[in-house]
């Protein structure tokens, strides 16, 4: 598909309106958002603004109280269709995988990545079969693709849950702080990868991120959590400075 | 002797009755334990007893009704969990109603059935020919959904958002897998009784998991350790005119503690694995380019 200004891109995901409260606390307020295809938006704010949450209304976990979200798929067999879930590749935060021993090896969590598309009853095909070990190779993960999960580095296990998001061949991708408790070389090449997958692979990229620096050097566009949208823009026009006045303007309520 | 039990009917009985609800019991297992649902079964047994009390009082064979029972409060669970109530409660809820309905029912009923007793606490050894064929209708029933839905039972227990994102339909999934573990709870009444039933299904998964397999290899061993633990605790049970129930759980909990132990003893260390560097930074799934695919089948 023909790309050229980021205005003129078609939207994949559009929310209008959108409010969320967990019991009588209101998480979200009227928050609408564009997201457009191609985009690489990161998601900030601080801890307890709303952010997993929106990113879960956005992907469909969770359904808003008030207000609507679309989803667009522009890529493939499903083209237009809506919703189609299987298009959006989901990393959530590591801890929710953390949370226990689990007896399941790196190759079987990767695996889960081909399940949705797959439907009931089916067993995964070769074609299933071969794009999971060649992701799995490609992710570097071919000598542990046998050794259980919980065994791994934080940073190890980030991968793993990228190479199963990857396996679905999705056209959105939406990560939950993916950063949270990895070292720094694994950091840094997890933006090398994340940079390389939207420029040349054409993935709309949703992203939570703490790092401030990163996202005002990384991201096209951010958008400012606050229960509100404080800020949505490009971040050239915000900078480090900016995003940390934001921070400070949310801090003090 | 070993295995002199099977020299009569009963005993063969038993054995087939023991090792249909050992397979069921702890395929089921390893999912129930890691969706941290072991609670579950033992809420569903008690709704099984009060469905026993119902078959007692109405006059219609008890498993029936049970059968009847674990269906409705499988249901019951998930609206008390839509109504916001909190699992663990959801399930003490039907626990104690299943329990009370049970005992009004019975009280109702002047005298105490005879029978009872060997619900609550289970007579593989008096089991009769229905008895068995019904655990066998059961079992094949939850084996055969269990299997044709593998990797969605994985998905859900693996990892629920991203199941659900991925378009899996996770509650009509959950609603179904809380009522296969409600059948399987029937299946298991007439061996081990209500008061046990959770244990056959948790324990020798919770013994599994100790050995750190991969998933299969760990149902697999849950599998191993059922069937063995019917097979002992039948074999003592019959030796020393035991509760047949109560000597195949206490088998089970022997499992438990030396997969424990081994666990202990032989715990991995915690090492730095080898990974290699993103390959061209780019994964196949998305680099769909015809050099780059020649590149790949050199690697």
């Amino acid at each position: 598909m023909p790309v050229d200004a980021p205005r003129n891109r078609p939207v994949c995901l559009k929310a209008d309106n959108v409010s969320f409260s967990y019991g009588g606390e209101r998480v979200l307020n009227n928050i609408s958002l564009i997201i457009r295809q191609e985009e690489f938006v990161g998601i900030a704010g601080l801890n307890g603004s709303g952010k997993t949450t929106l990113l879960k209304i956005l992907v469909g976990l969770l359904r808003p109280d008030t207000g609507t979200v679309e989803f667009t798929c522009h890529k493939g067999d499903c083209e237009g269709m809506s919703p189609c879930r299987p298009c959006i590749g989901y990393v959530p935060q590591l801890a929710v995988l953390r949370q226990q021993q689990f007896p399941v090896t790196v190759r079987e969590v990767v695996a889960m990545g081909a399940y949705g598309q797959s439907g009931l009853f089916s067993r995964p095909t070769k074609d299933d079969i071969r794009i999971i070990d060649t992701t799995i190779a490609e992710a570097g993960l071919g000598r542990v693709a046998g050794e259980l999960f919980c065994d791994l580095s934080g940073g190890q296990q980030q991968r793993v849950l990228i190479a199963r998001a990857l396996v679905g061949n999705p056209h959105i991708l939406a990560l939950d702080e993916p950063t949270n408790g990895v070292d720094a070389r694994s950091k840094e090449e997890f933006y090398t990868l994340l940079s390389h997958l939207h420029s040349t692979h054409k993935l709309t990229v949703l992203l939570i991120l703490h790092d401030l620096t990163e996202l005002s050097r990384m991201m096209e566009r951010i958008v400012f959590l606050h229960h509100r949208v404080l800020y949505d823009g490009p971040s050239a026009d915000l900078g480090p400075d900016g995003l940390w006045n934001l921070m400070v303007r949310a801090g003090r309520g | 002797m070993v295995l002199e039990f099977l020299m009569f009917k009963f005993g063969v009985r038993a054995l087939i009755g023991g090792l249909i609800v050992a397979v069921t019991c702890a395929s089921l297992g390893v999912f129930i334990v890691l969706r941290r649902l072991s609670l579950i079964a033992d809420g569903l047994g008690h709704v099984a007893f009060g469905g026993i009390a119902l078959g007692f009082w109405t006059g219609l064979y008890p498993l029936y009704t049970a059968v009847a029972s674990v269906i409705a409060g499988s249901l019951g669970i998930h609206v008390l969990g839509r109504l916001r109530v909190a699992s663990d409660a959801a399930i003490a809820i039907m626990f104690s109603a299943g329990l009370a309905i049970g005992i009004v029912l019975i009280s109702m009923a002047q005298s105490a059935p005879a029978d009872l007793l060997s619900y609550l606490f289970g007579t593989i050894l008096g089991i009769n020919d229905n008895d068995v064929y019904l655990a066998a209708g059961l079992g094949v029933i939850v084996l055969t959904v269990l299997f044709l839905l593998w990797k969605e039972w994985v998905g859900i227990t693996l990892d629920q958002d991203f199941a659900r994102v991925a378009g899996m339909p996770v509650t009509a999934l959950e609603i179904l897998f809380t009522i296969l573990v409600g059948l399987t709870v029937v299946v298991a009444t007439r061996l081990v009784g209500v008061l046990l039933v959770s244990s056959l299904m948790v324990i020798p998964a919770i013994a599994a998991i100790q050995l750190r397999l991969p998933f299969r290899r760990t149902v697999l061993a849950a599998l191993c350790m059922a069937i063995v633990s019917v097979i002992v605790g039948l074999q003592l049970s019959f030796s020393y005119n035991l509760a047949s129930g109560g000597a195949i759980v206490l088998v089970t909990i022997g499992f438990f503690v030396i997969t424990a132990l081994i666990g202990r003893l032989w715990p991995r260390v915690k090492r730095e694995l080898p990974v290699e560097p993103w390959e061209h930074q780019c994964p196949a799934t998305v680099c769909t380019e015809p050099e780059e695919q020649s590149d790949l089948k050199q690697t």
